[in-house]
This record gives structure tokens, C-alpha cells and sequence, in this order.
């Protein structure tokens, strides 16, 4: 069986588009380009969780954890009665496994946000009705 | 009772019902010709009388089953434990429900389709309620002042429409029993949030305010999700129950066996340094991403734009409800996934778990239950909350942008109350939520009439309007005085409480020099806004007539002042007989707490 590659190049990769995003948003003028950093900063957590899905490292971690705690006699019978279902149900680790909930969280969550973008949009483009330009600077009427 | 249905009729309800006002209004504009007078606005007001009763009804039902499951633990004190839960499962439905009430002492309800820790599951305490009470109860009296306020806007359809499903989502948001159903729910309240600021579309203030609204709540939004994707890969589920037992026994049994000292422990010990980063990034997230929604100061700057651009109904409903459904995420998201600290647990949360402590510290392990701390990031931010605001409200014109630095104010009040984290300092944040709910929306559908009648939201123009609006001024005096804290008034009770708490509970820390100031702090900000909150009586009812005011003809309009006059009411009750709501908020506090009871429930 392949060891599991490190997720920390896609962790890494997230992390540097979410800061990109961040970027974006807080310094382009265009409104345009404000809704795609809206974008690269939701994709960015996309792409977060479906590497963790794949590569569940922290619950080997856990697992090793526990295991460690019990080898050395921390064997509360009233704290393993009450934890040890949930051990056995949530704290196995499969490297081959690919857990469906992050598909399913992310399936959904990209709904969310081509909503969220439909009504960014729709501004847009009251904003150009009223303003004939789309560059933040000159429509600041409101203190920002 | 037990996995009904009916538990999700507060969410089902009203999108049934935006439903049905979208197509009473298709018929009414394109169909009747607009012969239909008023038939969107009865089938809105319906939608949410309906929805309150279930909101009441799940309230009793709660109720209930607490004094049944008391009544059982005091004729037997017996412990099982919940993993009998599964061998009585096969035994049929009723033996569950008598097993959950009266071995587990269930005070919750749940409906779940698919078994955690894969599904989405609604999870209903008395936190829960308490919130979709205010919410539901504070959405119907926004939509009855609407029928006269909005009578002369176009688009009433979608208004309506938006604003039943702004309370569907606010109500999901509430009942959500893991992470991500609460993301979806704060989702989609966002959306109809940012198209209700922006709904008067051809003025050019709204759809301003409405996209800048917009980009801070998709970042904050991001940074939620961030944070759900960081703790899902810690722990693999976003359930709330699996997660409160998850990093906080883990947490504790790590910290007990570091007190043993061997070099697995310094291993350990290594190990736990590096992973607390982590902690560190999902709570700064989770508190960052949620203040956004909630108006906490750095990131507070949407709101003095968003509310005073928004139709007054939705400034009441975005200041009384929809900011306060950030603070609620933000608590059940901390305190339940993320335990704070404590030392010596046993004297300050006697009512709190573990409450299998002796066994969990069999060394005498003598330091910290847990190891989060975040309730001091919430103080640092609730102080600076509080003098802001304070500040900038000072230096308002505009009536609507004063209230809504009040709002921000009050955000301070609760987030202090929450950070003391006991069962004292978390109720009297919540009975602070429910008593600024009532007094700022009452503050702002005055403010709304005011608009009505003058045209302008300048405190300049508004001076000597009490004699022309007699009861919405009287109503509106008595919502400030409440605010201000004046002791008959509801508010007065609940900021009193919050001062108590903090002083409570510094005898029991070692930083009690940080919550004796945090008191002080309080005890200042509540007195400095008296400045501002004095001059709106004053100018309202003190002042000579300004030209706009002296130009009003109209007479006031019941439909407009009885809502007003209603919050009022409530007001003067609940802070003559405070006790009602004072317990509800208790057992919000306790719910919110008890996490071993939600848990062992849900598992």
C-alpha cells in the first residue's frame, strides 16, 4: 500500500490563493475584479477542504495519540465507556479512504457562492447605472 | 416528538410562505391588476403568526420534557451510560424517547436524516428557541409596520419574499446542530441580508452600502469556511456534539498525562505545542469570520452604512436580530468546540462538565481543565468595541448612523458578557441580546416614522417631533431610557448582570484584575452613552419645532405606531418583571454550557 503523500502542498497552495484573494479584494479598484477575489477566496477553501478529505494526517495523529494514552495506563473505565464508541467510529484512518462529507460540504458551498456572486453582479451593475464607471475610487460617497 | 418533522416547521414555514407571497403577488401585479388590496402583506403577516405558534410550541415542548427528565433524576439520580443508547434503539420509538428523557435527561430535540457523523443534523435547545423566538417574534412586527411603511415602493413581492426567507434562514441558523447546516443557513441569510440593504435600487446610497455589506460578509464568510475545513481536518466531523467531545477531552487527557512527567510526556508535549498553532488560526478565524456578521470593531465599518441605507423595517431587522445571529454562531461554535479555561473548575462550573472530574485528574493535575483562552481575545475586543463606538456615535448628524453605533455598542455589552464564559456571565449576555433586540428594533421603526414624516434622517431636522408623534416619540423615549440602562427599564437588569458576572467571577482566576476592569470598563462605556442617548430625548422632545417638523400635516398612522407602541410595552414589563425572559436566557446559558448533555444525546 502507498503512503499517503504529505496534504501540505495543497495546504500550501490554499493558503497562498486565499492570501491572494484577500489581496484582491482589499486592493483592486475594479469592482470586477473585488467579486473574482470574492471568488478565488471561496475556491481557495475549495481546495482545503478536498485535500483534507483525501489526507486525514491529524486523525492518525489522534489515533496514535490515544493509543499512546491508553499504553501508558491512562485506562479510565467511566472515560472509555463514554469515548470509546466514538473512537472506533470517527477515529479510523484509512489512507485510501475519501471522505464524501467534504465533497458534499463542497458541492454545496459552491452553490452558496455562485449566489453570492449573482448578487455581488447584480450591484455591479446598479452601481454602473448609477456611477457610469466601475472603479471604487470615484464612487467612495460613503466613508469606506 | 423525537425525529419529527415538525421541529424544522420554523424553517419550513416561512419559505413555504415567501412562496406563496410570490405567487399572490405575480397574481396581483400581472393577474387582478392590483385589485388584490394588501393580500402579499396579510399572507406575509400570516406566514410569521404561524411561525411564531411553532416557535411557542416547541418552546412548551421543551419545557416539558426538562420538568419530566427533572421530576425522573430526582426520584432516580442513576447514570447510564450513553452508549445503551443503541441497544434500546431496535426496541421501537417510544422506549427511545422514554429512555432519552428519563435515563439521559434530554432537554433538546433533534432531527436528523442521516446518522452523524455524515449527516446534516438539527439540533433544538433552549438556546436555539430563545434565538427563533426573538427572530420570529421581531420578523412579525417588522412585517406589520411595513404594510404602511413600504405602502408606496414598488417590488413589495420580493420585499416580502426576502424578508420570510431572512427569517427561514436566521431560524436554520439557530436550529443547526453542525457546522456547515449553520454555514449554509448563514449563507443564505447573508444573501437576502445584502439584497434587502439594497433594495431601494434607483437612490445610489443602498446599493453602496448593500455592495460594501456584501464583500465584508463573503470574506468574513471565507474565513468561516476556512475554519470549518482546518477543523474538519483536525477531526474529520463537523457535528457539534462530536466535536465537544473530541479537541476538549482530548485536550484534558493530554494535560493529565503531561503532569505524570516522563519523556513520552516532553513527546507530547511537542506535539501538543505544535498542534495548538492550529487552535490558535481556527479560533482567530472563527471569531474574525463571525464578527463580521456580528459589527465587533476592526471589522464593524459595513454597518454605520448598511443601516441607515436600508428601509427602516430592515435596519430594525439587520440591528435586533440578523448582527446577533453572528454573536450566537460565534458562541456555539466557541464554547462548544473550543471549552475555555478554568482554574479550579470544580468550585467556578460546578454546573458544567466534566463531571467525571476526579477521575479525569487522578494526579492531582492542579492547572487548567483547558487550555483555550479565547475568552481573553473576546475582551480585548469587546473593549474596543465599546469605546469606539462610544466615540463615533458622539459625532453623529444622521439618526440612523447614531443608532446603528449604538448597536455596535451593545455588541461590546454582550461579547463582554460572553467572555466571562460561567453560567452567569453567558445568560446575561443572552438577556442582553433579547433586551437590546426589543429596544433597537423599537428605536429604529421610530426612527423610520421620523423618516415618514420629515423626509430627513438629520437629528436637526428632527428637533420638537415629540408633540406631532406623541406615542411613537413616547415609545421611542422609553426604547433610549431602556438602552441607557435607567433602572425600571429592561436594560438596566441585563447590563447590571453582566458588571455582576465579571465581578463574580474575578475572585476565582488569577487575572481577576482583568475582569474588575472589565466591569469597570462596562460600568463607563454604559454611563458615557448617556450623552448620546440623553441628546436624542432631548432633541426630540425638548427642542423647538424645526421647519420640517412645523410643515408635517399628517396624522400619525396606527398600523406604524402599534408595533412601536408593543416593544415599548415590553420594554416597561420586562423591566419591571424581568424574570421570564431572564430564565429563559438561564437556561440558553445552561444549554449552551451542558455540552456533555448535548452530546451524549446526539451521539
Amino acid at each position: 500500500m502507498a503512503l499517503p503523500v504529505s496534504p501540505g502542498l495543497y495546504l500550501g497552495v490554499a493558503a497562498i490563493l486565499y492570501g491572494i484573494g484577500l489581496y484582491t479584494v482589499a486592493t483592486k479598484r475594479n469592482l470586477i475584479k473585488i467579486v473574482i477575489g470574492v471568488e478565488i477566496l471561496v475556491n481557495a477553501v475549495h481546495l482545503n477542504l478536498i485535500a483534507l478529505s483525501a489526507y486525514r494526517w491529524a486523525l492518525q495523529w489522534m489515533q496514535e495519540v490515544y493509543t499512546l494514552l491508553y499504553n501508558f495506563g491512562y485506562t479510565d473505565p467511566a472515560t472509555l465507556t463514554l469515548y470509546g464508541g466514538l473512537l472506533v467510529s470517527t477515529v479510523q484512518y484509512n489512507p485510501l479512504f475519501v471522505d464524501p462529507l467534504a465533497h458534499s460540504i463542497v458541492m454545496t458551498s459552491i452553490v452558496l457562492a455562485s449566489c453570492v456572486t449573482a448578487v455581488a453582479l447584480a450591484f455591479v451593475v446598479a452601481l454602473y447605472r448609477h456611477y457610469g464607471t466601475l472603479d471604487v475610487q470615484k464612487m467612495r460617497r460613503l466613508k469606506w | 416528538m423525537l425525529s419529527d418533522i415538525t421541529l424544522l416547521y420554523p424553517i419550513i414555514l416561512p419559505i413555504f410562505f415567501a412562496i406563496l407571497v410570490l405567487g399572490v403577488g405575480t397574481l396581483f401585479e400581472r393577474i387582478m391588476n392590483g385589485k388584490l388590496q394588501l393580500a402579499r402583506e396579510i399572507v406575509a403577516v400570516i406566514g410569521l403568526a404561524v411561525t411564531s405558534l411553532h416557535v411557542f410550541l416547541i418552546y412548551w415542548q421543551l419545557r416539558y420534557l426538562q420538568i419530566l427528565s427533572d421530576w425522573f433524576a430526582m426520584a432516580f439520580g442513576v447514570f447510564i451510560p450513553a452508549t445503551l443508547y443503541y441497544e434500546y434503539m431496535p426496541a421501537g420509538y417510544w422506549l427511545t424517547f422514554a429512555y432519552q428523557v428519563f435515563v439521559n435527561g434530554q432537554n433538546w430535540l433533534l432531527y436528523r436524516a442521516v446518522m452523524p457523523p455524515a449527516g446534516s443534523v438539527f439540533a433544538v435547545d433552549f438556546l436555539s428557541i430563545l434565538m427563533a423566538a426573538a427572530f420570529t417574534g421581531l420578523g412579525l412586527i417588522v412585517c406589520i409596520y411595513s404594510i404602511r411603511y413600504m405602502e408606496h415602493d414598488t417590488g413589495k413581492t420580493k420585499y416580502y419574499a426576502l424578508l420570510l426567507i431572512l427569517v427561514a434562514a436566521m431560524n436554520g441558523v439557530a436550529f443547526a446542530g453542525d457546522l456547515f447546516t449553520l454555514f449554509v443557513f448563514f449563507e443564505i441569510m447573508g444573501i437576502s441580508a445584502y439584497t434587502l440593504v439594497g433594495f431601494r435600487k434607483e437612490q445610489w446610497e443602498p446599493v453602496e452600502a448593500g455592495f460594501k455589506y456584501l464583500v465584508m460578509g463573503a470574506v468574513g464568510s471565507s474565513m468561516v469556511l476556512y475554519a470549518i475545513s482546518l477543523i474538519y481536518g483536525l477531526t474529520g466531523t463537523l457535528n457539534f456534539a462530536y466535536l465537544g467531545t473530541l479537541i476538549g477531552t482530548m485536550i484534558v487527557h493530554i494535560g493529565a498525562f503531561l503532569s505524570q512527567m516522563n519523556p513520552w510526556a516532553l513527546f507530547l508535549a511537542f506535539l501538543v505545542l505544535y498542534g495548538s498553532q492550529v487552535f490558535y488560526i481556527i479560533i482567530a478565524l472563527l471569531i474574525i469570520g463571525f464578527g463580521v456578521k456580528a459589527a465587533i470593531v476592526p471589522v464593524h465599518t459595513w454597518l454605520p452604512d448598511a443601516h441607515p441605507a436600508a428601509p427602516s423595517g430592515i435596519s430594525a431587522m439587520l440591528s435586533g436580530v440578523v448582527i446577533k445571529t453572528g454573536v450566537y454562531s460565534m458562541a456555539r461554535a466557541l464554547f462548544v468546540v473550543f471549552p475555555i479555561t478554568g482554574v479550579w473548575p470544580w468550585l467556578v462550573r460546578l454546573d458544567t462538565p466534566p463531571y467525571n472530574l476526579p477521575q479525569m485528574f487522578p494526579t492531582g493535575f492542579p492547572g487548567y481543565s483547558y487550555p483555550f483562552n479565547w475568552n481573553y481575545a473576546l475582551v480585548l475586543f469587546g473593549v474596543i468595541t465599546l469605546i469606539v463606538s462610544n466615540v463615533m456615535a458622539l459625532l453623529q448628524q444622521d439618526i440612523k448612523r447614531l443608532l446603528a453605533y449604538s448597536s455596535i455598542l451593545n455588541i461590546g455589552f454582550i461579547m463582554l458578557g460572553l467572555s466571562v464564559g460561567t453560567a452567569a456571565g453567558v445568560s446575561a449576555a443572552f438577556f442582553h441580546l433579547i433586551n437590546h433586540a426589543i429596544a433597537k428594533g423599537l428605536l429604529f421603526l421610530g426612527a423610520g416614522v421620523y423618516l415618514h414624516f420629515t423626509g430627513s434622517r438629520m437629528i436637526s431636522d428632527l428637533s420638537g417631533i415629540g408633540r406631532k408623534t406623541p406615542i411613537t416619540s413616547m415609545s421611542f423615549a422609553i426604547g433610549t431610557l431602556a438602552l441607557m440602562g435607567i433602572p425600571p427599564l429592561n436594560g438596566f437588569w441585563s447590563k447590571a448582570l453582566i458588571v455582576l458576572s465579571a465581578i463574580w467571577y474575578a475572585p476565582f482566576v488569577p487575572e481577576g484584575c482583568v475582569w474588575v476592569t472589565v466591569a469597570t470598563i462596562t460600568v463607563l462605556a454604559s454611563a458615557f452613552s448617556a450623552a448620546f442617548y440623553l441628546r436624542l430625548v432631548y432633541v426630540i422632545w425638548f427642542s423647538p419645532e424645526s421647519d420640517r417638523v412645523k410643515a408635517i400635516s399628517k396624522k400619525e398612522s396606527l398600523v406604524m405606531a402599534l408595533p412601536i407602541a408593543v416593544l415599548a410595552l415590553a420594554c416597561v414589563v420586562f423591566g419591571i418583571y424581568p424574570s421570564p425572559i431572564y430564565s429563559m436566557a438561564n437556561r440558553a446559558a445552561e444549554a449552551l454550557l451542558h455540552y456533555a448533555n448535548y452530546f451524549t444525546g446526539i451521539i
